[in-house]
């Protein structure tokens, strides 16, 4: 069980009593208010969720996983663009493209074998796990029932890679605006194949949860931290 | 712990506690006083914070709605002179 869950049901115990020996023994007021306070702060801390990991290590691990991504595409000088796949296994992979070929002949391939070097839709490629493969499978126990909610989970809560998310969805597009985005600096091929470390992880997760293929269609950055990026799903696309 | 959902309980463990003694001090005797002042700061902070939560519905907000409503249902009473 987790810190806040232990801190809820201590506050609650604790509330119990002093309401319980104020109102009945004492006959304070401001002491049974006291006690109440506590069981209403016990409650509001047990009903947040579960944070086994720090956000701030999973958002070390995330940017360290970048930095290794860089060096694999930096190796096989990649110039694709990536496309993002469902999830095999509960992980989800990008393949890019070594030369620099429209995403969409990709998308409508086939299956995209799991090697590091692959071909796909005619594309010799890589294929990596990004950065965020595996968070949006860590957040399941959260009943999580839109997209909006997982990202939200996955950028905001548990990775603190954003403040904030909001999302439009056009049919296979997908508008997210991220708010106070931490954007890994110094990766230029990763930012150029895979998009910013927010934006990877935004794509990873609708790939997790729509189980089709996607990509970044754009991603504008204002200032510092705010980024809006489109992503398109590749619906009708070949299960992994 | 998120950054995010620890300031949450601590401003709203704070303002909960800073209320209990301001209301203290000044004599208030009324514990549905006390109680309508925490149901407040529990939806300012909830407003401020959006705290994401285990559970998609806020039980807590609602019993503390109810619990308000039913405490403003007896003041309304109690001034229009309707005994209940």
């Amino acid at each position: 069980m987790a810190s806040y869950q232990h801190l809820g049901l201590a506050l609650l115990a604790f509330g119990a009593v002093v309401s319980a020996t104020s109102f009945f023994v004492l006959q304070s007021v401001p002491l049974t208010a006291l006690g109440l306070g506590a069981i209403m702060v016990g409650i509001a801390s047990a009903m947040l969720p579960p944070t086994s990991v720090p956000s701030s290590l999973v958002k070390e691990m995330l940017q360290n996983s970048a930095t290794n991504i860089e060096a694999i595409l930096e190796e096989f000088n990649v110039k694709g663009r990536a496309l993002y796949l469902p999830p095999r296994d509960g992980r989800v992979t990008a393949f890019i493209s070594i030369e620099d070929k429209p995403v969409l002949e990709v998308a409508s391939s086939g299956e995209v074998p799991l090697r590091v070097l692959s071909m796909a839709g005619g594309s010799r490629g890589v294929t990596v796990f990004p950065p965020g493969s595996e968070l949006p499978k860590s957040q399941d126990s959260y009943r999580e029932t839109t997209y909006e909610d997982l990202l939200r989970s996955v950028l905001v809560d548990a990775s603190e890679l954003a403040d904030s998310v909001k999302i439009t969805s056009q049919g296979d597009i997908e508008v997210v605006e991220i708010k106070s985005a931490k954007v890994v600096p110094r990766l230029p091929k990763f930012d150029a194949c895979l998009g910013s470390l927010p934006s990877s992880v935004a794509a990873s997760a609708l790939a997790y949860k729509t189980n089709s293929r996607v990509s970044i269609e754009g991603e504008e950055r204002y200032g510092d931290s705010r980024i809006i990026l489109t992503l398109r799903r590749y619906p009708g696309s070949v299960a992994e | 712990m998120t950054f995010k959902n620890s300031l949450y309980i601590i401003s709203l463990a704070t303002l909960v506690g800073i209320s209990t003694v301001s209301l203290a001090a000044i004599g208030q005797t009324g514990l549905d006083v006390y109680v309508s002042v925490f149901v407040i700061i529990y939806f300012a902070m909830s407003a401020i914070f959006s705290p994401r939560r285990r559970v998609r519905f806020d039980f807590l907000g609602l019993a503390l709605f109810c619990i308000f409503a039913i405490i403003v249902a007896f003041r309304v009473a109690s001034i229009l002179g309707i005994q209940l």
